[in-house]
């Protein structure tokens, strides 16, 4: 009995190791905040384009933001958008919105454990203000600035280049074809092993 | 057992009094007044280029339409535009029209230009932004008789913008102290003891008001017979009047900056008359008040200082370097630096002295006051946060 449940327990463990790749797709890292920076609020969006390299499951999506309002009463909240990419690499149709709630205080702020499914391919993340509720300020000079951002002032959204900060953290849904060869290689060396102990027993 | 519920115990506390620390962190000092300000947003016939509409209403729509509707999000309850709303610079005497000449007639055309611009400010007022005009050159002078102020003009301004000053059904403020009555707050030409050398009343022109412990002043900074000049003596007694009624900051708007903004070496200030403007400066300084300017074309803050010549019994005296003078003339007006001055660097400020920048004012509870300002680039780019500070208690 002992050694059933290793043995599940170890396939179990190389099943989620196999799996549970989780990574950040796009991370331009923590700003140095300078107090300035782009207008989050009701008029005033951004958005940047991400890649995904294999179908996955998005986990978080953040940026670096601050309160800029003055008529906030917590809690507040903005909305985090997923949007399709054009063939002109501009900000398509909308796939999903979730809303993220204002943590209180200057930092990352967005949403957590959306498992939002994608496949592989190009897609812009987008954040988006609250005509009725506060506006922020995004802080400027990431370290890593993404190669393609946009915003939205009230007439859709336009490329332009922005150096806004941006985490999005995923899981990759489907495992990549070494990491199958790693499982299966895994389960095999169990199986020898199990049948040399049964004949071993014999 | 009892592990478990001390910890899941300890836990819920932690996540409490964690709630409870941001929200104290929000209430501990809430904003209590929110106001914006702007100015000049006319176009200039010489040198119109957006659309057909433009070409005949002389606004520059695009960029003040979309500076109203980012205010419009951020709420102000006040938008103080300073001056320049209309080309004008013509001479709106009704005297002047003829049957023959009704449609090119300068009384025409004032009206015309004032009323699209009214037409504009609208959704703002009805959305909870009262719009309170300050007057500029282009309202009250005349070009062709060689940019000086006229009576018409300012009769032109009262007709088209005096029900905005102030329309008590409309102003947010029920409770607010608006002493408009009569000519009680006018320069008061008519007083021998009052040196501000003003030909015409002032009325609708220069103005003041409270709100909650705020005074605020607006100052024709082109009266007739008084061009460039500021109304100090009248402005003088009206800000000891509101100290000794206890308000606690002062906030002043005019249309000429007190110092111009030389943005680039060789660029002739344009600016109050020097000598007007240090007394002037002066004020700002003794009764710790913020002016908000426009006329320049351009975004700028500065704390001014001003020094008088030495006499042969007195020495050079300087003042000034306290006070913030916020220069918004950037509402849609033809930018005075040039989009060669900022490829060449020539500029002093090069990332924002071509931005249409507004300022949005924050007054705390505790008497802070944060003056925030925004804009966005000539090529209309995103909205940014340009410059923020912080005024004392």
């Amino acid at each position: 009995m002992f050694k059933l449940i290793t043995t599940a327990s170890l396939a179990i463990l190389m099943f989620v190791a196999s799996h549970a790749n989780a990574a950040l797709i796009a991370d331009t890292g923590t700003p140095n905040p300078t107090g300035l920076g782009y207008l989050l609020g009701g008029n005033d969006y951004f958005a940047g384009q991400v890649t995904f390299s294999q179908d996955s499951t998005i986990n978080s999506i953040q940026t670096y933001l601050n309160l800029d309002s003055s008529g906030y009463s917590a809690p507040d909240s903005f909305t985090v958008a997923l949007y399709s990419n054009n063939v002109n690499n501009t900000v398509g149709s909308l796939i999903n919105s979730f809303t993220a709630n204002y943590s209180g205080t200057e930092g990352w702020n967005g949403v957590y454990n959306i498992s939002q499914l994608v496949s592989a391919g190009k897609y812009w993340v987008a954040f988006e203000g609250d005509s009725s509720g506060a506006s922020y300020i995004a802080s400027d000079v990431a370290p890593n600035p993404l190669a393609l951002t946009a915003f939205n002032s009230g007439s859709g959204y336009n490329n332009s280049p922005m150096n806004f900060a941006l985490q999005v953290d995923a899981v990759a849904a489907v495992p990549e074809a070494d990491s199958n060869a790693m499982f299966l290689a895994g389960l095999g060396l169990l199986g020898f092993i199990s049948r040399r102990r049964k004949n071993e027993r014999a | 057992m009892y592990k478990k519920i001390i910890s899941k115990g300890f836990l819920l506390a932690a996540s409490l009094s964690l709630l409870a620390g941001i929200s104290q962190a929000y209430a501990a000092d809430p904003v209590v007044l929110t106001f914006s300000t702007v100015g000049d947003s006319r176009e200039d016939p010489a040198t119109v280029g957006k659309t057909a509409q433009d070409a005949i209403w002389l606004q520059n729509s695009k960029a003040w339409s979309r500076i109203m509707r980012t205010i419009q999000t951020q709420k102000p309850s006040m938008l103080f535009f300073n001056g320049d709303m209309i080309m004008g610079y013509g001479n709106a005497d009704p005297a002047l029209v003829t049957a023959a000449n009704v449609a090119t007639s300068d009384f025409y055309k004032y009206g015309q230009q004032y009323s699209f611009w009214r037409g504009m400010i609208t959704g703002l007022q009805e959305t909870g932004t009262y719009v309170v005009p300050v007057p500029g050159n282009h309202e009250v002078q005349s070009k062709p008789l060689g940019k000086v102020s006229q009576v018409a003009n300012e009769n032109a301004w009262r007709a088209n913008m005096g029900d905005l000053i102030i329309d008590k059904s409309r102003f947010p403020f029920p409770t607010a102290n608006l002493n408009f009555s009569g000519d009680s707050l006018d320069p008061n030409f008519s007083d021998p003891t009052t040196p501000d050398i003003l030909a015409t009343s002032q009325k609708q022109l220069s103005y003041s008001f409270d709100v909650a412990d705020s005074h605020f002043v607006v100052i024709n900074t082109d009266p007739v017979g008084a061009d460039g000049l500021a109304p100090n003596v009248w402005l003088s007694n009206d800000l000891a009047s509101a100290s000794s009624r206890g308000q606690k900051h002062n906030f002043i708007f005019g249309h000429k900056p007190a110092k111009a903004y030389v943005y680039k070496t060789g660029v002739a200030p344009s600016g109050m008359n020097a000598a007007s403007a240090a007394t002037f400066w002066s004020l700002v300084e003794q009764y710790k008040a913020t002016y908000f300017c426009g006329h320049e074309h351009i975004f700028n803050v500065s704390k001014p200082t001003f020094t008088t010549p030495a006499t042969t019994t007195t020495p050079a005296v300087t003042v000034g370097g306290s006070a913030y003078q916020v220069i918004v003339g950037s509402g849609g007006s033809p930018f005075d630096a040039t989009a060669a001055d900022i490829t060449s660097g020539v500029t002093f400020n090069p990332v924002t002295d071509r931005t249409y920048a507004w300022a949005i004012v924050q007054v705390h509870q505790s008497g802070l006051v944060d003056i925030k300002s925004y804009g966005f680039s000539d090529s209309f780019g995103p909205t940014s946060l340009i410059n923020s500070i912080t005024l004392p208690q």
